[in-house]
């Protein structure tokens, strides 16, 4: 035995010396080998009585067991892939209604009618669709305010207080061309405005011819506003809201006789001045007048370009509109297209207007 | 070694066969593993083992279709949901003294043969009764972990102790029984030698190996 500096004596190891090893039951052999070997031992008979209960309690709760269902890990990818085909093959239906011939048209409208979406298309022309559009809802029949089919090339829509002479559609090789519809009124205004060409694709207002009393808002040869918000000119009592309306082109933007420059009212009155009769009138209860030529203003890139003057006079300020097309006190910022930019639709509407604020 | 109760040869195909409403199958896992929790339940609420047991077993049986696992898994949630149900006779204050007339004792089944079925009970009752009368950690970590099988870790988990704990109280469980087994051998020993005692006059052992007897 040794001593370190501190003078303690080095017992040697411990650790792990046989004092420290504490020994195991022997279970392999002996009385307490056979004793845990009889309490695991196999189920004794009365052990086992219960097992009718067992049976009966398995019975009875694997009756409200779930049926197993097998999981189909497709089902998802499918629902997935039906889904974004759906949407496509709809979308695309919706966006191609309006180029199809008539006969797809109503295919399309009925197939998308039965899930309660209604669509009114208008067929291109020269698509050679012998169908007449679904929108051709100028009536022909009702008075006062329909719009005569004249054959000879013009159309007349009017109504009580005036009628209105529109080159009838078809026209579509003047290829953009602005026509010119000439209105006569109850009070002796004999009225013409340039109606712009539009594009079919785009809404596009009604051309609404608005004679006033005043001199301002109609110009010494009874040229039109258009496109503007004319708050003085001419009372209600006055005005003569014949509407310019049909089924147009949808390609050549022109303004045809049957044109509709409003996607769901082809004949689009003001509720407040109309003499059009409501019975026979086409108009969209839901939709009215003014939302369409507000819609159709909001579109036209130089409509901000009409302002309003002080005394309610449109001040045209679009240079290139020219002379001819409208009167001299009133630019109309919605003619403006019809020479200078025939691919946006101008809806010529005089009165109260969506141009303002 | 000898073979565990709850050692099944084909667990596997018997379980699923279970899960899919197999009564049968049901029936030989029940058979195989309702022993070994009915001798666990008795150590731990002797009085209540048998309506525990079948408490148990519905829970289990709601819960089948659901079940992952091997045989062992299936042996630590059996015990898992026994413990639990433990737990809450525990607290649940279900204990309460069960108070039997004098003249429902007439009612009770007699026993036929009671000499047979105390030969039959001798061996695998008389095994559970001493571990029985361990110390009640010592007594169900040695059931768990010596009787049912089942690994440290999971007797650990079970009981929501550490591994060592368990080894530990498997150990002085194992000790005390053989310390007992030594004391019954003895008594054994000094009973056979009674009668000539008794016949020598000395009759204080008798009254002791009997009480022996019925304390195991």
């Amino acid at each position: 035995m040794r001593e370190d500096g501190y003078g303690r004596r080095d017992r040697g190891p411990q650790v792990g010396g046989a004092h420290n090893v504490v020994a195991l039951p022997n279970l392999r052999s002996g009385r307490l080998a056979d004793l845990l070997a009889a309490a695991s031992g196999p189920g004794q008979a009365h052990e086992l009585v219960g097992e009718p209960e067992a049976r009966a309690a398995f019975r009875a709760v694997s009756a409200s067991w779930p049926t197993p269902r097998r999981r189909n890990r497709r089902t998802p990818a499918v629902l997935a892939a039906t889904t974004v085909a759906t949407l496509m093959v709809a979308t695309t239906g919706l966006a191609a209604a309006s180029e199809l011939p008539g006969p797809a048209v109503r295919a399309v409208q009925g197939l998308l009618g039965s899930v309660g979406v209604t669509i009114n298309p208008t067929p291109a022309v020269g698509t050679g669709s012998p169908v007449a559009p679904p929108t051709a809802v100028v009536p022909t029949t009702a008075p006062p305010a329909t719009a005569v089919h004249q054959p000879a090339g013009t159309r007349h829509v009017g109504g009580a207080r005036g009628v209105c002479v529109v080159p009838d559609g078809g026209s579509g090789a003047t290829g953009g061309g602005a026509v010119t519809a000439s209105c006569t009124v109850s009070s002796g205004h004999h009225l013409s405005a340039p109606v712009a060409p539009f594009r079919a694709s785009r809404p596009a207002a009604p051309a609404v011819v608005r004679p006033t009393t005043t001199s301002r808002g109609i110009g010494p040869t009874g040229a039109l506003h258009q496109g503007t918000k004319a708050g003085g000119q001419g009372s209600a009592s006055d005005s003569v809201p014949v509407v310019v309306a049909g089924t147009g082109s949808t390609r050549g933007g022109n303004l045809s006789g049957s044109g509709s420059t409003c996607p769901s009212a082809t004949s689009t009155t003001d509720p407040a001045t109309s003499t059009t009769d409501p019975a026979t009138s086409t108009t969209d209860p839901g939709r009215s007048a003014s939302g369409c030529r507000t819609r159709a203003v909001h579109h036209h890139p130089r409509a901000h370009r009409g302002a309003v003057g002080p005394s309610g006079t449109a001040v045209g300020t679009d240079p290139s509109v020219p002379a001819t097309s409208a009167s001299a006190t009133s630019a109309p910022a919605t003619s403006a297209p019809a020479t200078s930019a025939p691919a946006t639709s101008a809806p010529a509407t005089t009165g109260p207007g969506p141009t303002g604020p | 070694m000898w073979r565990r109760v709850g050692q099944m040869l084909d667990f596997n195909g018997t379980l699923t066969a279970a899960q899919r409403g197999d009564e049968e199958a049901f029936a030989r896992l029940w058979r195989e593993f309702h022993p070994g929790l009915l001798r666990y339940l008795r150590i731990k609420a002797a009085p209540v083992a048998e309506d525990l047991a079948a408490d148990i077993w519905v829970r289990v049986l709601r819960a089948l279709p659901g079940f992952v696992g091997d045989e062992s898994g299936f042996r630590g949630w059996l015990y898992t949901t026994a413990r639990n149900r433990l737990t809450d006779w525990y607290r649940s204050g279900e204990r309460r003294t069960e108070v039997i007339e004098h003249s429902s004792l007439v009612l009770l089944a007699s026993v036929n043969d009671v000499e047979a079925e105390a030969a039959e009970h001798s061996s695998t009752d008389e095994a559970v009764a001493l571990i029985g009368e361990l110390p009640p950690d010592q007594a169900e970590a040695v059931m768990l972990r010596i009787v049912v099988g089942m690994d440290v870790a999971r007797v650990a988990d079970i009981m929501g102790r550490t591994p060592g704990s368990v080894r530990v109280l498997c150990h002085r469980g194992l000790r005390r029984l053989e310390q007992r087994l030594l004391q019954l051998q003895v008594g054994s020993a000094v009973a056979d030698d009674a009668p000539a005692a008794v016949t020598r006059g000395n009759s204080a052992t008798v009254p002791e190996r009997e009480g022996q007897r019925l304390h195991a």
